[in-house]
C-alpha cells in the first residue's frame, strides 16, 4: 500500500478545499509536515485515519483526542458561514492510494447543520454521512466498490493500524514496567494470534450448541451420558477460563515484582545485597531445572527397573531356550503359505490332484500343523533375544536409578541451602535503616508469595482439567457406542466431535505459533535496537515469556533501568518497527511527533534509520524542536515533499505551503 | 484484467505449515475454512461474526463424511 494524495474539505482548521500530494520515490520515501502546536499537524494525521477507517476511527476519537468527536472537526469558519447563509456545511476527506499497483480512493463525507446551544455556542449536528470506495481500472474508469471492513482487513486491519499510524507518545509508553499487556497485545494482533484464538472460541461455541442439541435429543442411557458429557465440558471450559485469569494475574504480579527488584538493584545501599539475591535466585532456578530433568529420567528408569522382579525368571527362560536351541529342537522357519496354497488348490507340488480325506490331503495337513508348531518355536527364539536385551536393560536402569536418586537428593539439599541464603539476604535487606528500602523489600516479598500461591492454584486447576479431559474421553467412547442406535443423535455427535476436535487442534497449534512469533519479534527488536542505538552492543534485548521487554547486560543481569531515557525510547521504537516487519504488511509508516518526547541524544540515529524502514514515511514535526539541525541533515535529502503549515490566528485558517 | 496476487506472509506460511501436520483431513478442512472466515471478518465485533457460516462449514464437512461412510458400507 502506498498513499498518493490527500484531499480535504472544511476539515479542522483547513477551510475550503486542500489537496496534498503524497507521492514519493524509493530513494526519497519521506514526506514531512512542519507546523507549530495547534497548526494542524495532528488534524492531517487524523484526516488520513478517518478517510481509511471511517466510523471505526470516529468511535476511537473520544479516547484518543480527549473527548472530541468527529463533528468537532467541522471547520469553524465554514460553520459560521453556513449559519449566516442558512446552509449546510460539508466536511470530507479523500485518500488516494495504490495497493498491489491498483489505484483506489476512499472518501468519508458528512453534511452538518449549524446549531446554537443554550449558552450561544455554535455546534454542528450531523445530517448526512457517506463513505465511498472507488477503484480506477486500467482504462481509467472509476468503479465503485462496496466499502466494507473486508477490503481494509486485507490491506491493513483496523486493529493493527496502531503499529503503523501512531503518535510519539506510543514510543514513550512501551518500555514502562507495566506495559507487558500492550506488548503482548501488539504481537497478538499483528501476527494473527487473535485470529486463531477467535477461531478456537467460535468452534467451541458451535461444539457446545451441538452438545446441547444431542443432549436434548438423546433418550434412555444415552441421554444420561450426553448430560454428563455436557456437564464435564462446561466444567472444563470454566477451568480453562480460570487458569487463564490466574495466569494473567500472575504475570501482572511478576511485572510489578520485576519493577520493584530493578528499583532495589539501583539503590546504592541495596545493590550489593540485591545482586547477591539475584545470583542466588538464578542458581535456585538452575537447580530446579536440573531437578525437573532428573525427575523425568527417574520416572523413565523406575518404570524399567520396576521389572527387576522378572529379571531372574527371564534369565532362567533364556537359559532354557538356549539349551533347546543347542539340541536342535528349534528348527528353521519354513513357509506355511505354500502348504496352505496346495491345500486350497487341492493339488500336490508334483501335479497330482486330491480331495479332502485323501492320504495326500492328510499328509499335507499334518505337515502344516507341524510347521505351525515350528513357527511357535520361532517366536520363542525371538522372545529369547528380547528377554536377553530386557534383562540387561533392567540391570542398567537399576544402577542408573540409584545414581539419579543420589544426585537428586544432593540437588534438593542444595536447594534448601539456597532458599535459606535468600531468606537471610531478605532479612538483611529488611533490616536496612532506610525506610523505603525496607518497604520495597517487604513489597517484593509479598508479591513473591502471591506469585507462588497463584502458581499453586494454577497447578491444582491444571490437574482438575486433566481429570476432566480423561472423563470426557471415557464418555466419548460410551456415547459413540450408544449413539449408533439413535441416528439423529449420532449425526449431532459427529458435528460436535468435528467442531470440538478442530478447536483442540487450533489450541495445540496456538502455543507453538505464539512461541515462534515471540522469537521472531524478539530477534528483530534486538536487530533494530542495535541500529537505533549504536552504543547498545553491550546489551541484549529479550522478550520474555510474560511478553515483557527485558534488557540484559553482558553478565545476564537486568539492565532496563540503566538505559538512558533516549535508549529506552529507542527500544520502544525498535519493538514497534519489529512488529511492523514481522507482519510483512509493509504499509506507509505515519508518525505524529516522533521526536517530541524523544531524547536529543538519539535524534541523529533515529532520524537516519526511519527512512530505511519503509517505502513511505510520513512525519509530522514541530519546527526547531523536532526539525532541528540534526534531523534536518538526515531527513532533508530523503524527503520527496516538505510541507509547511501556516496557521493564521485572525482568520483561524491553516494554509499548506510546499518548501 | 489484472489478477490479484495471493500474498502469504512468512508468519502465515508458518501457520499453514503447522496446519499441514494435522492428520485428520476433515479437521484440516474445517480449520482451513474457519481461519478463512475469521480472516474475512477480522474487524467484525464478536456480536456480528457470522456464526451461521461456521455452522454450515461443520455441517457440510459432516455430510461429506456421512455420505462417504454410507457408500463405504
Amino acid at each position: 500500500m502506498r498513499f498518493e494524495r490527500l484531499e480535504i474539505l472544511n476539515f479542522a482548521s483547513y477551510y475550503g478545499e486542500h489537496a496534498i500530494s503524497l507521492n514519493c520515490t524509493d530513494d526519497k520515501p519521506a514526506i514531512i509536515f512542519l507546523g507549530g502546536t495547534g497548526y494542524g499537524k495532528t488534524s492531517l494525521f487524523d484526516a488520513i485515519n478517518w478517510a481509511l477507517y471511517g466510523e471505526d476511527y470516529e468511535n476511537e476519537l473520544p479516547k484518543r483526542r480527549r473527548g472530541r468527536n468527529i463533528l468537532d472537526y467541522v471547520n469553524e469558519v465554514a460553520l459560521q458561514e453556513a449559519e449566516r447563509d442558512g446552509k449546510y456545511v460539508e466536511m470530507s476527506c479523500t485518500l488516494y492510494f495504490k495497493h498491489d499497483d491498483i489505484p483506489y480512493y476512499i472518501t468519508q463525507s458528512l453534511a452538518a447543520k449549524p446549531v446554537r446551544t443554550s449558552d450561544n455556542t455554535l455546534t454542528a449536528t450531523q445530517t448526512d454521512r457517506i463513505t465511498t470506495l472507488y477503484e480506477i481500472d486500467g482504462a481509467g474508469n472509476h468503479r465503485k466498490k462496496p466499502y466494507n471492513t473486508i477490503f481494509l482487513d486485507e490491506i491493513l486491519p483496523s486493529n493493527v493500524k496502531d503499529y503503523f499510524l501512531f503518535d510519539g507518545d506510543r514510543i514513550y509508553n512501551l518500555t514502562k514496567p507495566d506495559s507487558s499487556e500492550e506488548v503482548r497485545e501488539a504481537i497478538y494482533r499483528v501476527v494473527d494470534l487473535e485470529l486463531l484464538q477467535n477461531a478456537q472460541a467460535h468452534l467451541e461455541q458451535v461444539a457446545a450448541e451441538y452438545r446441547r442439541m444431542a443432549k436434548n435429543e438423546a433418550k434412555g442411557r444415552l441421554g444420561d451420558i450426553e448430560e454428563k458429557y455436557d456437564a464435564e465440558h462446561k466444567q472444563l471450559t470454566q477451568l480453562k477460563a480460570d487458569i487463564q485469569t490466574s495466569r494473567t494475574e500472575k504475570q501482572s504480579i511478576e511485572s510489578q515484582l520485576n519493577a520493584i527488584e530493578a528499583k532495589l538493584q539501583n539503590l546504592p545501599d541495596t545493590s550489593k545485597l540485591q545482586g547477591r539475591r539475584d545470583e542466588l535466585t538464578k542458581e535456585l532456578q538452575r537447580t530446579q531445572n536440573e531437578i525437573n530433568q532428573l525427575t523425568s529420567v527417574l520416572r523413565e528408569k523406575a518404570s524399567i527397573a520396576g521389572l527387576s522382579f522378572a529379571a531372574h525368571a527371564a534369565q532362567m527362560l533364556v537359559e532354557e531356550l538356549d539349551t533347546k536351541r543347542k539340541r536342535g529342537e528349534i528348527p528353521k522357519a519354513v513357509s506355511q503359505t505354500l502348504l496352505k496354497d496346495l491345500l486350497k488348490m487341492k493339488k500336490c507340488i508334483c501335479g497330482t490332484t486330491f480331495e479332502e480325506g485323501d492320504p495326500a490331503y492328510i499328509t499335507l495337513t499334518n505337515r502344516l500343523q507341524a510347521e505351525q508348531n515350528k513357527s511357535n518355536q520361532q517366536t520363542l527364539l525371538d522372545l529369547r533375544i528380547d528377554l536377553g536385551k530386557a534383562s540387561v536393560e533392567i540391570e542398567q536402569s537399576s544402577i542408573q536409578l540409584k545414581e539419579s536418586e543420589i544426585k537428586r537428593n544432593e540437588l534438593l539439599d542444595l536447594q534448601k541451602e539456597l532458599r535459606k541464603a535468600i531468606e537471610q539476604v531478605d532479612a538483611e535487606l529488611e533490616k536496612l535503616p532506610k525506610e523505603d528500602v525496607a518497604q520495597l523489600t517487604r513489597e517484593a516479598r509479598k508479591r513473591r508469595e502471591a506469585s507462588n500461591s497463584i502458581e499453586g492454584k494454577i497447578q491444582r486447576m491444571l490437574e482438575r482439567a486433566e481429570a476432566c479431559e480423561r472423563r470426557i474421553k471415557e464418555f466419548e467412547k460410551q456415547r459413540e457406542k450408544l449413539g449408533k442406535q439413535q441416528a439423529k443423535v449420532a449425526a449431532l455427535q459427529l458435528r460436535e466431535t468435528f467442531a470440538s476436535q478442530a478447536a483442540q487442534e487450533i489450541d495445540k497449534i496456538y502455543d507453538i505459533f505464539a512461541e515462534q512469533s515471540r522469537q521472531s519479534v524478539e530477534a528483530l527488536t534486538l536487530q533494530e535496537f542495535k541500529h537505533f542505538v549504536r552504543s547498545s552492543s553491550a546489551y541484549t534485548v529479550a522478550l520474555n515469556n510474560n511478553y515483557e521487554l527485558v534488557v540484559l547486560d553482558s553478565n545476564g543481569n537486568r539492565a532496563l533501568q540503566r538505559l538512558s531515557m533516549g535508549q529506552s525510547q529507542c527500544l520502544s521504537l525498535a519493538f514497534i518497527t519489529a512488529i511492523s516487519r514481522v507482519s510483512e504488511k509493509n504499509p506507509p509508516l505515519a508518525i505524529d511527533m516522533p521526536f517530541g518526547r524523544l531524547d536529543q541524544s538519539v535524534h541523529k540515529d533515529v532520524s537516519a534509520r526511519l527512512p530505511e524502514l519503509t517505502n513511505q514515511l510520513l512525519l509530522f514535526l514541530i519546527p526547531e524542536i523536532e526539525w532541528n539541525d540534526v534531523t534536518r541533515d538526515n531527513l532533508k535529502h530523503k524527503a520527496s515533499h516538505i510541507y509547511w503549515l501556516d496557521f493564521d490566528e485572525t482568520s483561524r485558517k491553516t494554509e499548506i505551503r510546499e518548501l | 484484467m489484472k489478477q490479484k496476487r495471493l500474498f502469504i506472509s512468512k508468519s502465515m506460511q508458518r501457520l499453514i505449515d503447522l496446519f499441514k501436520q494435522i492428520e485428520d483431513e476433515n479437521i484440516k478442512e474445517i480449520i482451513a475454512e474457519t481461519v478463512m472466515l475469521e480472516s474475512k471478518n477480522r474487524s467484525s465485533s464478536r456480536k456480528n461474526f457470522p456464526m451461521q457460516n461456521l455452522r454450515n462449514i461443520i455441517d457440510s464437512n459432516a455430510r461429506l463424511y456421512e455420505n462417504k461412510h454410507q457408500k463405504g458400507n
